[in-house]
């Protein structure tokens, strides 16, 4: 009863595919009926093709912007995360900071970027300091407002069990940031390859797709551009989806009736006979 | 005096910058006594659970439990709010075993003891739920049987059953008196229902609202095990009549409308 069945879920995995297929169709349809040259607008065979006959040169690519993605992101959480935490317990510090957050917001990352390769050279610092900058502002907001927004009654509840400020963090306000935060992460997961992207066109050493894509354009490689343009919402893609399994994993209350009970740990009682339906 | 009170409050005056909520307030409590608190709405009721639960330190005055001052310390007396309050990550088992892990840690036997506990009552089978998927009758009982798993000699429950329908209401009140013969607890239990009031406890507190204090007290004599018989009874219903009107006085000496005469 807690599990979905597996005609549902086999539903449910249909659409992405469907969706796919759609884009596809479209983009076929444009290049074909429509008969874009290629230079312009290269059918998605013509892409695939590109795609494969650069791979052995392509993967390598993929998984250095990839790291910049993941380092950057998990910079960008940590600190977004304890800031949070700092601004959440100290109301000075919130105060203080909380403006200035804001406003930083109103930056346009692309500006920042030249300044900041003057600062850190042109290596991978500057990268990851683009995509964590990216990554902490929704991080801070969402873990900030789930931990004002948990229930005073639920804190003095505990509180009224004895519990230590240490517990009550552990046990009460940290679950509770955990949903907003899930939000967070999956937002800004797909931004991340925006903020590699930048970050590359700018620290131009040691390149990643983001570069690649910048070469091929001033060859007028359309397909390959278009094939780089693939990889990158590949890889936001995968960072979503990762998130989206992680959550499920960690907030189960969120989409499960019951806990999975770890086996080995039935009870002998025998079950009341229940009148209430859940 | 003969034995010391199970829970004693002295004195206590409870101020919130300038409005008085709990002007000074004084309350026996004997071991395993029943004691129903009435009151219009914003006469202090849940500001003397506070106090007594350390939540809130009085402005005046102390609370002693079995002789000790335990004014303003927390941990000593198991609360059930207004809400429920399930903490929505625990699964049933977690939440009845919520007090064991803010205190120490949770242990196997506690929470063998917890599924026990809700085996008992009628919960075995959702032992692993999450509580929304549960219902407000369940859920209610839940957190009863956490505040009866903190294992503390004084319940403090501030109406529990306010948001259920009067057939659910009625069974949950059956229950906890079941649970409290079970369980020698001393109870203090506010309601604003008189009916209720009457049925459960040894003891009706009226409180009267602006100030709030205690403005009557009036011992139940029913004999227990209550049933549907006792409500029924004239001498339930004589009792019934001399609280409301303990209540009713209390409004109009504290200038409020009397909302039905
Ligand atoms: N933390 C607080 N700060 C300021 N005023 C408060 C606070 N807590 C309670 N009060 C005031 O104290 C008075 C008593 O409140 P309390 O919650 O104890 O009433 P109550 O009898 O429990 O009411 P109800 O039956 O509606 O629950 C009210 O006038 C309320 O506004
Ligand atoms: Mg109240």
């Amino acid at each position: 009863m807690n599990r979905v069945p597996r005609s549902h879920a086999a539903t449910r995995m249909a659409y992405p595919v469907l969706a796919v297929l759609l884009v596809w169709a479209a983009w076929e349809l444009v290049t074909r009926v429509l008969k874009v040259p290629s230079y312009v607008i290269p059918s998605p065979g013509k892409t695939f093709e590109a795609l494969q006959k650069d791979w052995p040169n392509l993967w390598q690519l993929v998984l250095k912007t990839s790291y910049e993605c993941v380092a950057g992101f998990l910079v960008g959480v940590v600190v977004g995360f304890l800031f949070a935490v700092l601004m959440g317990h100290i109301k000075a510090i919130q105060r203080i900071f909380y403006p200035i957050l804001i406003a930083s917001q109103a930056i346009p990352i692309v500006a920042l970027a030249a300044p900041l390769v003057i600062i850190l050279g042109f290596g991978l610092t500057p990268k990851l300091v683009i995509v964590a900058l990216i990554v902490f502002f929704p991080v801070v907001v969402n873990v900030l407002d789930g931990l004002t927004s948990v229930d005073k009654d639920m804190v003095a509840l505990a509180r009224s069990m004895g519990g230590n400020p240490v517990k009550l963090f552990l046990l009460i306000r940290l679950p509770a940031t955990l949903t907003p935060l899930f939000s967070a992460l999956k937002l800004a997961a797909t931004y991340t390859v925006t903020g590699a992207v930048i970050g590359e066109w700018t620290a131009s050493e040691d390149p990643g797709i983001g570069q690649d894509l910048l070469l091929k354009n001033s060859r007028l490689d359309t397909a390959g551009v278009y094939g780089d343009v693939l990889l990158l919402t590949a890889i936001g893609l995968s960072g979503f989806v990762l998130i989206a399994l992680l959550e499920h994993v960690l907030t189960p209350w969120r989409s499960r009736t019951m806990a999975r009970r770890r086996p080995g740990r039935r009870v002998a009682y025998a079950p009341v006979p229940v009148v209430e339906k859940a | 005096m003969p034995d010391t009170p199970k829970l004693l409050i002295q004195d206590v005056t409870c101020r919130f910058g300038s409005t008085l909520a709990l002007a000074r307030t004084s309350l026996q409590v004997r071991p395993g006594e029943f004691i129903a608190i009435v009151g219009p709405s914003g006469c202090g009721k849940s500001t003397l659970m506070n106090v007594v639960a350390g939540l809130q330190r009085p402005t005046e005055g102390r609370v002693l439990l079995d002789g000790t001052d335990v004014t303003g310390h927390t941990g000593h007396v198991g609360y059930m709010f207004q809400k429920d309050l399930l903490v929505p990550w625990r699964t049933v088992t977690g939440n009845i075993v919520l007090g064991a892990a803010l205190t120490r840690r949770a242990t196997r036997t506690d929470r063998a003891e917890a599924r026990e506990l809700a085996g008992r009552y009628g919960l075995g089978d959702f032992v692993d739920h999450f509580p929304h998927a549960l219902s407000g009758g369940m859920r209610q009982r839940v957190a009863l049987m956490r505040t009866l798993a903190f294992h503390r000699d004084i319940l403090l429950l501030d109406e529990p059953f306010g948001a259920l329908d009067s057939q659910t209401r009625f069974e949950m009140q059956q229950w906890l008196l079941q649970v409290w013969a079970d369980s020698e607890r001393t109870v203090l239990f506010i309601t604003h229902d008189v009916d209720e009031a009457v049925f459960l406890a040894d003891r009706v507190v009226v409180m009267s609202a602006r100030p709030g204090r205690i403005s009557a007290s009036h011992q139940v004599d029913l004999p227990r095990p209550r049933t549907l018989d006792t409500v029924t009874s004239p001498e339930f219903t004589d009792l019934k009549r001399q609280v409301l009107s303990a209540l009713y006085a209390a409004r109009d000496e504290s200038g409020q409308e009397v909302a039905r005469a």
